[in-house]
Parts: C-alpha cells; structure tokens; sequence
C-alpha cells in the first residue's frame, strides 16, 4: 500500500503535463494542485481553480 | 495483513465467541440465522469501525452504534479484539469498541501497519458479498464504474474530473456571455444613432454633436461622444423630451403590433393543432416537458437536477433523458416547437408591456386621455404575465388574452397619442427638443460604448481562462486514460485469466474486454467463440457468478502492493456447480497461497468441499449449528461429522440418521472423485451412497494392490507395512460397517414407525468414522488421491506427502 495509489499516478501525469504549459503561471498550477488534493466536492474545486486561473466572473465583470 | 485470531464480545448476536484462524483460510457454515454474518460484520467493523450491512441506501434508522451491540448490550461492551499479522510478518493486538467506533486500541508502533489495511478495506476490497457480484457483472456501465472506481480508489477521480467539467463550462458560458453582450452593445449602439454601417456610425456622432453646438470628433476611439459639449435645460423640459421621446417610439410600434401578434398566434394555433392531432394526454406533455427540462439543467456534475441523485456518468444520464424523449420524438419536436412559439408571442407582448412603461403615470400632468387608456392597456397586457404562461396546459389562457389585445382597434390609442404629443411638443420650441434627444441619444450612446471598451479589455482574459479550463480537462481526461487504460487492459486480462481457470472444462478460450467509455465501464465477454456479448446476454446465473468472482480478484489484486492480504467471501458461490466450484479451490490455492480468505456458506458440502480440496485446514473449519439470544451462536471447530452427528443424535434419530446418509454420501463422493473411482453407471447420473461407498473402497483397494506391487519390487519396507496395514484395515472395517450400517438405510431413516435405539445407531456411527479414517490421511487429514498420467494411475497420493506410492514404474 506504500506505493504511489492509481489516484497519485494520475494526479502527477496530470501536474507534469500542466507544469510543462506554457499557458500556466507557477502560482496557478500551485493552487491547482492545491485545490485537487483537499477533500473539496466538485463545484468547490471548480471554483478555487477557477479563481486561480482568473476567470472568475463574478470578481471581475 | 491476517487475522491470527478473533475475539467478539456481545456484538451483532454473538456473545462470546472466540476464532483461532491462525492466518490461515477458514470457512465458517451453517444454516440461515446462526451468526456466521456476524463474524463478517465483525471483521468489516475492526477494520472500519462500521458495518456495511447496517450503514448506507435503504438501513433507515439502522446504525452501527444502535444496532452493533447485541441486543441489550450497551455499545461500550460491544467489542472486537484480534491479534493481526501485517503484510510484513509484525504481529500486534487491535481492539474496538462500538462505543468508540472511530477508534483503534492499538500499540501506536502498529498504527500504521493496521492503518495500510484500514485504507485497504476503506475502498471494500476485504469483503466480497454475492449482493455486491450482481454490482460487477448485472449492471450499468455506470453502476459497474462506481463499484470499480470505489473498489480501486479512484472515486476521487470522479470528484475531480466533474469539477474540471464544471469549469469548462462556467469559462465557456462567462466567455460567451460577454461574446454576447459586446455583440448585443455594438448593435445598440448603432441603432441608438441610427447608423446602418460602422462607416456611418462616426458620421451619426458628428451630427448629433453639431446639434449641442460641439466639434466634430476624429475618430470613435476619442475618450467620450460628450467631450467638449454643454448641454442643460430645466427638469421639467427634460421629462417633457423623453416622454415625447416614448409617445413617438409608442406610436411607431403601435400599428406594427396587432398584426405581428397576429402572425405569431396563429404558428401557436399551428402547433397546437398539430400537437392535438398526436392525441396523447396533457400528463405525457409534461413528462416530455418534463424530460426536456432536466436535459436542459444538466449542468456538467452528473446530478440529476430532480433528485440530485449522482451519476457516475453524466453522459449515461443524458443518454437515458435522450433516450425518453426520443420515444416521443414527433410530440417533442413539436413541444419544442410550441415553446418557441409561445416565447415569441409572450415577448411581443412585454415588449408593448415595457414601452407603455410608467408613461400612465408620468403624463398625469398634461393628460388629455391617454394617460387612462394607456393604463387600461397595461392592464389587458399584464393579465398575460401569470407564472407558467409558457405552458402548454395555459395555452388557452394566454389565447384568450392575446385574441382580446388584437380584436381591440388601435385607433382610439393613437390619435390620444398624437394629440398628448401636440400638447407637450407645444410646451417648448423644436429645437430644445433636437438639443434633447442629441444629448439623450449621445449619452446612452457613450455608455453602452464604455460598457463594449470594458467588456473588450476584459474579453482576452475570459478567452484564456476558457482556454485554459479546456486545456485542463482535455489534459486530466488524457492522463486518466493513460493510467486506467493500463490498468484495465490488465484487469481484463487478469479477469479472464481467473475466469479461465474457473471454467477450464467449458470454457478455456474464452476471452474478455473491460474499457473505460467516458465515466461509465463497458464490459463484454466471449460466449463460446460466437462473438463478444455484455455478461448477462448468454451466459448462465452461475457463470455471471463466476465472472463476478473473477472480476473482483482482478481488482483486489491491484490494491494489495504485497501478494497477502485478508478477504472474506461471504456466501458467494450460490449458484455455481461443484464441478466449478472445485475450480474454484484450484483458484484460490494456486493464485492466491499468500491470502487469508475467510469464507462463510449455508451450504455443508461446499464447506467440505473446501476442506476436502485443500484450501481450508480441517481445524479452521467452523460449523455453527444453531442460535439462541442468550448464548449467542453454538458451534462446533473442526468440521467434525463425526461429533455433530452425535450431538444431534441425542436430538431427532431419524433426522440425524438422514442428516448422517447424506454426510457419508458426500464423503464418498469426494472420495470416489479423488481416486477416480468407476461407480456403476446408470442413466440419470445419480448414485447413492452405498454405490459410491463400494466404490471408493474397490479403488483403493486396487490401488494398494497396484502400489504395493512396485513397493514390493523396490523393496520399500515402509510402503509395504503402510500399504498392507491400510488393506488390511479397510477390508477389516468395511465388514464391521456392513453390519452396523442398516441404520442409515433410507427405508429405516424415513420410516418413523421403525424404532431405531441410539446405541444402535451410534454403533454404526462408530463404524464408519473408523472406516472413513483410512481414506485420509491421518497427518494432513486430506483425502488421499490418485494423481493421474491421461488414463493410467502414477500415484497414490496426500497433501502432505505422507502417502506418496508410485503406481507405475
């Protein structure tokens, strides 16, 4: 059970991909990652990141 | 990690029960209502501190903390205690209590030992119930998905690939919200000044400037259509402008509303006949509207927007939402059509609604009529604004409403609209009413043009943020794939692997495939060479068992890091047959020596069949024979025949001597089967005890013969004396069975009116336990077999290698 769990595997194929975009800042993927590993439900998670990745229309229309 | 032995005090309707598996295979049997389901909720709660059984879908009221204990016992006494071997040999004691169910008594230098095991059995994998087999294979791609994805600890997937979803799609709609507006803006903005082209739209500005006496601008780029110009009359003078302004917007639109009313009633009338003609209920129109609603709330989560129930797979639950509707789909388009149509009507009718506005009220003052039937008319209007107008049920209402508003001439309306303009275009001179609607006209002008400069500053940031949110979800669905696919490919081929194994006999080439299609797992299996079909196609109850079977060791295999670890199969081999399910034992020895399975069944020759094939130690073989509330179960350890047999006798003769033929033809069955015994064949493929007792006993005895012959060549002293000495005996008992056995003779055992004494029968109990003594082996307590090279015997043989006689050279 130490070994990396089908979760983490995916997680990090995930954050390398997203780490290796040039569309991504370093405190974006910082809190995506944040936001995908804490126990939040889906519409939660939907937010944090999409505070992060600045398309929150809410703050800024 | 394995139970090396269990102790349950006053807990799910044990008392005290104390089980020594010594991390070996156990299987616990007896008929329904005993307690064995007990023992299985006793491991699922040291483990997790609840019992699936009462927690979850449909247990209500039901809980671990009210209805663990047993009955009358409070929950502090209710506990658990185990000594536990971990997967890497440390031995430790846990206990639990269910009045403290979230806690563990446990040496903290173990803590994470046992806590690798708890995360195990978190995911289910521990356990494996026939109800949750059905789950596997009789299923939903979804439902199997949820089981699958719960089993191997991926449900957060889920979680996260429906927030990355979400996402998508709140970028995507924001993105095209402000599309929208901008376009919405640009075309206001050149309709408020009335030019056709972005050409004139400069030319437009210039000449409302020149009305305030301003400069012309250069371009539309200059700060604002105001800049430089003064412009300011009294209040009175500016209201006086603008509802001038709307009596002439009023009179304009007036004329054109009957006869557009009109038009788009008569497409409702047209739909409405049409739908009339399907001659179906006004309840199958609101199932259908019904149906068409939801599909339009789905909002990316997989929630149904009714219940709020989750789908693993949106995509499945839109699939079922198209599916219905589909059946309908002449009533739905037509639905659909009428929804159109009525929100085209309905519109027109608030557009008239909003242009009347509050003009009732505000020519009060200067009122030469119009105010009251402009107030008359709002209210005409505003009797079509009730809740559900859209309605296919309201539609005669709103009929009604629609007809009345056109059938009323306008004349009357206009000429009083007409004369309220003369009145208060008398009131000031043309050209402050110019200077007013330039400046009226050149302000709404600048801010819906602040407004199209704002949203186009924010438009790129929207446009990167959706693009974003696509590139992450395209990039979670690729590396999802790339680690499930994997892990698929090789659960299907592990599954067919075990599959195989439990169907040598009839199917050895079967084949299977198990992939992921979207959030939902398709499965599809081989049905003897004809092509790949869902599981419950073709094949029997007792195969889908078998493949439900398989399907769970090929996932449980991919949660255990170490080839050890603790499943308790809990009455899951229902309906598969005893050919199969000797494969069965073959499965479990050959792949999974390191595991510790604990096995409950109500079925007494499958828990001998487990004994008899090696895969549960005589002595982990627990027999629970009955219950009561103040003792709890009663069992005997060690599957003895032998002493239940006696133990019952002291009950109901008759029925233990049934109970005892049936256990003896069992016995020699099994027996007959590892010698390969030749039974005298009949027809209908049943034989009886005595058949198969004769049998077995002929075969061995040939055996020996055979073996002894080589023994005899090779001189083996020892062979001889254990060969001669086990002839001797067998021919030595079967005499004495033959003259006690008339006990167990069905004409004796169904016929109450024959007395049969107890010391009779315990006579031939006495009898036959000696003579079924000699074809086990008396070390390793399994059956002694003859192992086979195509249709020649090569040798007599036992588990532990005390009978090893070659019978060929």
């Amino acid at each position: 059970m130490s070994e990396q769990t089908i979760q983490d595997k995916i997680k990090a194929n995930f954050m390398n991909a997203v780490l290796k975009s040039s569309k991504f800042t370093k405190d974006e993927v910082e809190s995506i990652l944040v936001a995908m590993s804490t126990s939040m439900k889906a519409d939660k998670m939907a937010e944090s990141i999409l505070k992060s990745i600045g398309g929150n229309a809410n703050e800024d229309t | 990690m394995k139970i090396l032995n269990l102790h349950i005090q006053r807990f799910r309707g044990i008392v005290d029960l104390k089980l020594n598996f010594n991390g070996e295979n156990a299987v616990i049997f007896g008929p329904n209502g005993v307690g064995k389901s007990a023992v299985v909720d006793a491991v699922d709660f040291l483990l997790r501190g609840e019992v699936s059984r009462l927690t979850g879908e449909g247990t209500g009221d039901v809980s671990t903390a009210k209805h663990g204990p047993h009955i009358d016992n409070p929950p502090e006494k209710a506990r658990i205690m185990a000594t536990i071997q971990s997967a890497t040999g440390k031995i430790f004691a846990v206990e639990r209590t269910v009045a403290q169910k979230d806690r563990v008594i446990i040496d903290p230098a173990f803590s994470s030992d046992f806590n690798d095991m708890v995360a195990y059995a978190q995911s289910g994998a521990h356990c494996l119930a026939r109800r949750e087999l059905l789950r596997y294979i009789l299923t939903t791609p979804s439902t199997r998905s949820q089981q699958i994805q719960m089993l191997l600890d991926i449900a957060d997937t889920k979680t996260v690939r429906d927030a990355l979803l979400k996402l998508k799609k709140t970028t995507a709609s924001t993105l095209k919200s402000i599309e929208d507006s901008l376009e919405r803006y640009s075309s206001d903005l050149r309709t408020k000044v009335g030019a056709k082209s972005d050409d004139q739209f400069l030319e437009k500005i210039n000449s409302l400037r020149a009305v305030l006496g301003g400069d012309a601008l250069a371009s539309i780029n200059e700060n604002s259509f105001i800049n430089g110009l003064l412009y300011s009359d009294t209040k009175e003078n500016t209201e006086i402008a603008s509802y001038i302004r709307n009596l002439e917007e009023l009179e304009k639109y007036i004329p054109t509303l009957r006869p557009t009313l009109q038009e788009k009633l008569q497409n409702v009338q047209d739909v409405v006949q049409k739908i009339e003609n399907e001659n179906t209920s006004i309840e199958n129109i609101n199932y259908i509207s019904l149906i068409k609603l939801g599909l339009e709330l789905l909002d990316g989560t997989g929630r149904c927007p009714l219940c709020l129930h989750e789908w693993a797979s949106e995509i499945e639950l839109r699939q079922i939402l198209q599916e219905r509707k589909e059946t309908s789909e002449s009533l739905s388009t037509l639905l659909d059509i009428y929804q159109n149509s009525i929100a085209a009507v309905l519109k027109e009718i608030s557009a008239y609604e909003s242009k009347i506005g509050v003009l009732s009220h505000q020519l009060t003052k200067w009122d030469n009529g119009c105010a009251a039937i402009l107030e008359s008319e709002l209210k005409l209007i505003a009797a079509a604004s009730f809740p559900d107008n859209n309605k296919y049920e309201n539609f005669s209402k709103v009929q009604e409403l629609v007809i009345t508003v056109i059938n009323q001439s306008p004349d009357l309306l206009l000429s009083l609209i007409q004369k309220q303009m003369a009145v208060l275009c008398s009131l000031f001179d043309e050209n402050s009413k110019a200077k007013s609607d330039a400046w009226q006209t050149l302000n709404v002008a600048n801010e819906l043009l602040i407004k199209i400069g704002e949203l186009s500053k924010k438009l790129p940031v929207f446009k990167l943020a959706a693009e974003k949110a696509v590139f992450l979800l395209e990039t979670y669905d690729d590396s999802q794939a790339a680690v499930l696919n994997d892990l698929f490919t090789s659960i299907s081929d592990r599954f067919t692997e075990f599959y195989k194994a439990l169907h040598i006999d009839d199917e050895k080439d079967f084949s299977a495939v198990l992939n992921k299609d979207g959030a939902g797992i398709n499965m599809s299996v081989d049905f003897y060479g004809k092509g790949q079909f869902p599981p419950m196609a073709f094949h029997s109850e007792g195969h889908q068992d078998s493949m439900g079977i398989a399907l769970f060791f090929a996932l449980m295999e991919k949660l255990t890091a170490s080839e050890s670890g603790l499943v308790v199969l809990d009455d899951v081999v229902m309906s598969v047959d005893i050919e199969h399910r000797k494969n069965y034992c073959k499965l479990l020895k050959s792949f999974f020596p390191e595991h510790q399975f604990i096995i409950t069944t109500h079925d007494t020759v499958w828990a001998r069949n487990l004994v008899n094939e090696g895969v549960v130690n005589r002595k982990n073989s627990i027999q629970f024979l009955s219950w009561n509330v103040t003792e709890g179960p009663i069992i005997i350890i060690g599957q003895d025949v032998w002493k239940t047999t006696r133990a019952k006798a002291n009950i109901d003769l008759h029925g233990t001597s049934a109970f005892f033929r049936r256990e003896m033809e069992c016995f020699f069955e099994n027996v007959c089967h590892k010698l390969h015994a030749r039974v005298r064949y009949n027809n209908v493929h049943k034989w009886d005890y005595g058949q198969y007792m004769n049998a077995a006993y002929k075969e061995l005895q040939d055996l020996i013969k055979k073996a002894l012959r080589l023994a005899r060549g090779f001189n083996k002293t020892e062979a001889i004396n254990q060969l001669e000495t086990l002839s001797s005996t067998l021919r030595a008992l079967l005499t004495a069975v033959n003259a006690e056995n008339w006990v167990t003779n069905v004409l004796i055992h169904y016929n109450q009116d024959y007395e049969i004494s107890k010391a009779e029968f315990l006579a031939a109990v006495d009898a036959l336990e000696k003579f079924c003594q000699c074809f086990e082996c008396s070390r390793c307590y399994t059956t002694i077999s003859a192992l086979y090279t195509g249709e020649t015997p090569v040798m007599l043989t036992c588990k532990c290698g005390s009978y090893a006689h070659p019978l060929e050279k």
